[in-house]
């Protein structure tokens, strides 16, 4: 009995020893199987049984280890092409060092835009938990998106998004409690008959208002995000899937 | 062509990517068939094992010398087809006299003192 693998053995070796992006990944797998099934028929027409065919076909192009490691060198993202000579822990330290200035700026030109319009002028006391939490969830889908459009680490494509969406519902959910809470304290106050009860109720809605329209634009970005890259994910896995089901045409 | 700047590996390297181009100049092509047709036009001498014609296909549609695009073939499944364009073209032809050159020091030096190069 013959150890080389046949044709579906050979692709699916080679897919679990390519690290490159699965889009890449699925486009160098597509080709190769496609001129696997011409050369198998090919040969099977010229006589050949088509175990023998598939063996010899997969000897002729399915990569050898250093042919996948040149494929890698080709097809790996920019950003991995640059940190290769970086060791682990040092590229480890400028991802956060760089995800921790990414998130500086977003929070720096967010503060920007909101105060000319007096967000954190006698803000509720819900506000500042609320934008922690809205500030993790753009920090989660920075740090999402960088791993699947720069560095494009595929392994685990759907790790992360269970998070961006706990957090975005938290931040919705802490604005809507926070302003209820807010008014059931407005209302007390009101019972006790004060004499600035006019400016008082409309400081109330105002500061509940800013909670939930400040809740609401954190969580909007995360919902986009979570969204999109979800959408993203189930296209690349159906196309990756379908190199392994011969019958099924390609999108 | 100075002694320096002569690379033997390079220049074994330089062979595949000629092989290839020289086979593209009939038409477009899928990766098989170029492999195949490569194998056959030498006569078996020379041949594309375990994946090797991939990173040379790629290597040299990223330079602008081959045009790969993917066909749609019956039943809805598309291939991908690799052309030669103008710069590989001209990359052939170019390297053609140097090849060319190479050889006939190669024959010079083997064939011994007193005959002239071919």
């Amino acid at each position: 009995m013959s150890a080389v693998p046949t044709e579906s053995e050979g692709l699916r070796a080679l897919a679990s020893r390519l690290t490159v992006p699965l889009p890449r990944k699925t486009n160098l797998l597509r080709e190769l199987r496609d001129d696997l099934d011409a050369l198998t028929g090919e040969l099977i027409a010229k006589g050949l049984d088509p175990h023998e065919a598939s063996r010899r076909a997969t000897i002729a192009l399915v990569p050898d280890d250093i042919t996948v490691q040149r494929l890698e060198a080709m097809h790996s993202t920019r950003y991995r092409r640059v940190t290769a000579r970086l060791d682990t822990v040092r590229l480890r330290r400028l991802e956060r060092g760089l995800m921790a200035a990414a998130l500086a700026v977003v929070t720096v030109a967010g503060g920007l835009m909101l105060a000319p319009v007096g967000v954190t002028r006698d803000p509720s006391p819900f506000l500042w938990p609320v934008t922690v939490l809205g500030l993790l969830m753009v920090a989660a889908c920075l740090a999402k998106g960088f791993e699947l459009w720069i560095k494009g680490d595929h392994e685990k494509p759907r790790r992360g998004l269970t998070a961006i969406v706990v957090l975005g519902f938290s931040v919705v959910a802490l604005g809507a409690v926070g302003a209820l809470i807010d008014s059931i304290v407005l209302f007390e106050q009101l019972s006790m008959g004060p004499d600035h009860a006019g400016r008082l109720l409309l400081d109330g809605v105002r500061r509940e208002a800013t909670l939930l329209a400040v809740s609401l634009v954190l969580a909007m970005p995360g919902a986009v995000f979570w969204l999109v890259s979800h959408q993203w994910i189930a296209y690349v896995e159906d196309a990756h899937r379908r190199v392994f089901t011969p019958e099924s045409p390609l999108p | 062509m100075t002694d320096e700047n002569f690379d033997v590996q390079g220049f074994a390297r330089d062979i595949h990517v000629l092989l290839v181009l020289a086979t593209l100049r009939n038409g477009p092509k899928h990766g098989y068939q170029i492999a195949l047709d490569v194998e056959t036009d030498s006569n078996g001498l020379f041949q594309f094992r375990h994946g090797t014609l991939y990173p040379i296909l790629h290597r040299l549609e990223a330079e602008g010398f081959i045009d790969g695009s993917w066909s749609k073939e019956g039943g809805g499944r598309r291939k991908k087809v690799y052309a030669l364009t103008a710069g590989g073209r001209a990359h052939l032809e170019g390297r053609r006299a140097h090849v060319g050159e190479v050889v006939s020091r190669l024959l010079h030096l083997i064939s011994g003192p007193g005959e002239a190069p071919a």
